[in-house]
């Protein structure tokens, strides 16, 4: 009779694999959310890919340590190391791209972005050619983000991310958004049409991964201090004599040749 | 024993609803940790500023100077509500839903916005804040904008939108008449705000909006030639001609229509029309009169009604 076994530890063993599985199964269904949710003029923009497996989720979770250093900014390398825990300790991230963003603006005038007329405020900070913004430039970026952005593009992403939250917490899943899960994944060429990715790790957990998060997480981590603990454990156990000739006495217990 | 009225329970529960969504669009997650929102119902007369401010716009220019505008949503929703209000005696109710998203206080120096870092996105937005040109250049949502802000903000109008959904309530997510209540200043302290009307209970609404043939009269099952004009091929036809050009290797592609070759030949021209410019002007000036005689309306409004 066939079963399905669960057991979040040890990790990415056969029980948490299985586990780790159902954490993929929710993601499809809050990718079908973000691809559902209200979006202005109906248009098409949004593109989302679903990563999981050890190493795949190692690769974005080095990938943001990287970027904790090279970025330079102060104010968010701890969040990037820290958040690099966090997707570590996931079932899979849920990556969701604006692939409009940079290159077609929604060109409703709506001033979300800057106000100038024309969504010029968008056109005139990137390259262009015959009126349309091109997409093979990526040399200007100097910042995290190619932006300026289409602030309408930026907004049905909002909506998308909160739709498929709202389809994890409906699921009983943890979840959040992060910026830097996402600009990871946009590095490693995932939503590759996307100039504008957000990252949503998925885990199904008993203790939510994402919340109540202490000071130097990077370090302070179960998976870091569970090491630690096989590390120190290791070293007195050396000292051991031979449990063959050596026993401990149990309480009531009489030794032949003690009096 | 008693009878309750089913209708009247179910306006009574759009009122529940409402507190519900509050709920949401505060309760909705965040990207950044330091999400500000506001919010705010409007029912009856605080809800037909709105209207009022349309309707005097209509009333000057006639329906026919918004053909062809980019004020055509917002006069479609306008018309929708109209309807609403008129044939299934729809109690006004809306949900506004605002944030101000033109300041970053995140020092993420990220890029998104067009600028290397937030102190200069900050020192450009307090230089050069505006709302965009749609809509007469005043009813819309200011910028520039922080777009982790916004997407902070979208998913409070998300949260709403789902729970409204989740409780059977008609809604629809309106940055038309957000910006109009924006502009109006419903929210203060705000740069962006969504409309979410809340009903009329019944299917579609908002989005196969009977209440626009209802509008115009029609009793039977067929649209009228004007409707058809309006949503059909015409309609398509004027704003992509391409699609309809003839062999696109002549240098001047007739643009096709049933039958076109018994008609004159009609062409597409990129070119200026000053012709356009002044009658879209016109709704313009006459938008932004409006807007400016009922905010202060609406100011009155406040300081008699006292919140709830």
């Amino acid at each position: 009779m066939p079963r399905l076994y669960c057991k979040e530890y040890p990790w990415y063993a056969p029980g948490d694999a299985k586990r780790r599985e159902n954490g993929v199964l929710a993601a499809r269904l809050m990718l079908n959310a973000a691809l559902t949710a209200p979006t202005t003029g109906g248009e098409d923009h949004t593109e989302g890919e679903i990563v999981w497996g050890e190493e795949e989720l190692d690769g974005i979770a080095r990938k943001m340590e990287e970027l904790a250093y090279s970025l330079g900014n102060k104010r968010l390398e701890d969040e990037f190391k820290y958040e690099a825990v966090m997707v570590r300790a996931s079932d899979c991230v849920l990556l969701l791209g604006a692939c409009r963003a940079k290159v077609s603006p929604f060109d409703a005038d709506c001033g979300v972005c800057g106000g100038a007329e024309g969504c010029s405020y968008v056109y005139k900070r990137h390259r262009t050619a015959s009126g349309l913004i091109d997409p093979t430039d990526r040399s200007l970026c100097k910042t995290m983000w190619d932006g300026p952005f289409c602030g309408i593009r930026a907004l049905n992403l909002g909506f998308g991310i909160g739709s498929a939250l709202w389809i994890a917490s409906r699921l009983m899943v943890d979840s959040c958004a992060m910026m830097s899960a996402g600009l990871a994944g946009q590095r490693l060429g995932y939503c590759r049409n996307s100039e504008l990715v957000v990252g949503l790790p998925v885990a199904t957990l008993a203790k939510n991964p994402y919340v109540d998060i202490i000071p130097d997480y990077h370090v302070l981590n179960m998976d870091r201090l569970l090491d630690e603990a096989r590390k120190a454990y290791i070293l007195p156990r050396q000292a051991g004599p031979d449990f063959r000739v050596y026993r401990v006495k149990r309480e009531g217990e009489q030794i032949e040749g003690e009096e | 024993m008693a009878f309750y009225d089913g209708a009247k329970l179910r306006d009574e529960g759009v009122l529940e609803a409402a507190k519900l969504v509050s709920l949401s669009i505060h309760k909705a997650p965040s990207l950044t940790g330091k999400k500000v929102v506001k919010s705010m119902v409007v029912t009856g007369d605080a809800f037909m500023v709105m209207m009022d401010t349309i309707s005097a716009v209509v009333d000057k220019l006639g329906l026919g100077a918004f053909t062809n505008f980019q004020f055509v949503p917002v006069v479609s929703d306008y018309f929708t509500f109209r309807t609403a209000i008129d044939t299934e005696g729809w109690s006004p109710m809306a949900m506004l839903i605002g944030a101000d998203v033109t300041r970053s206080d995140l020092g993420w120096d990220c890029g998104a916005c067009g600028f290397p870092t937030c102190a200069e996105f900050n020192k450009y937005s307090r230089d050069h804040r505006s709302c965009g040109p749609l809509q007469g250049g005043r009813v819309a949502a200011e910028g520039p904008s922080c777009m982790w802000k916004t997407m902070d903000y979208a998913m409070s109008v998300d949260w709403a939108a789902a729970t409204l959904h989740y409780l059977n309530v008609e809604n629809r997510c309106l940055m038309t008449f957000g910006g109009l209540a924006h502009s109006l200043g419903y929210l203060e302290g705000t740069s962006i705000v969504t409309m979410i009307p809340l009903g009329p209970v019944v299917e579609h609404w908002y989005y196969s909006r009977p209440g626009l043939p209802r509008l115009m009269g029609v009793k039977s099952g067929y649209l009228p030639d004007m409707m058809v004009d309006m949503l059909g091929s015409e309609f398509l036809r004027a704003r992509h001609p391409d699609l309809w050009t003839s062999l696109p290797a002549l240098a001047h592609p007739w643009i096709k229509k049933e039958k076109y070759w018994e008609e004159p030949r009609g062409y597409a021209s990129v070119g200026p029309n000053p012709d356009l410019d002044k009658a879209m002007a016109e709704v313009d000036v006459a938008l932004w009169e409006s807007v400016d005689e009922h905010r202060k309306k609406l100011e009155a409004l406040k300081q008699k009604e006292s919140f709830k």
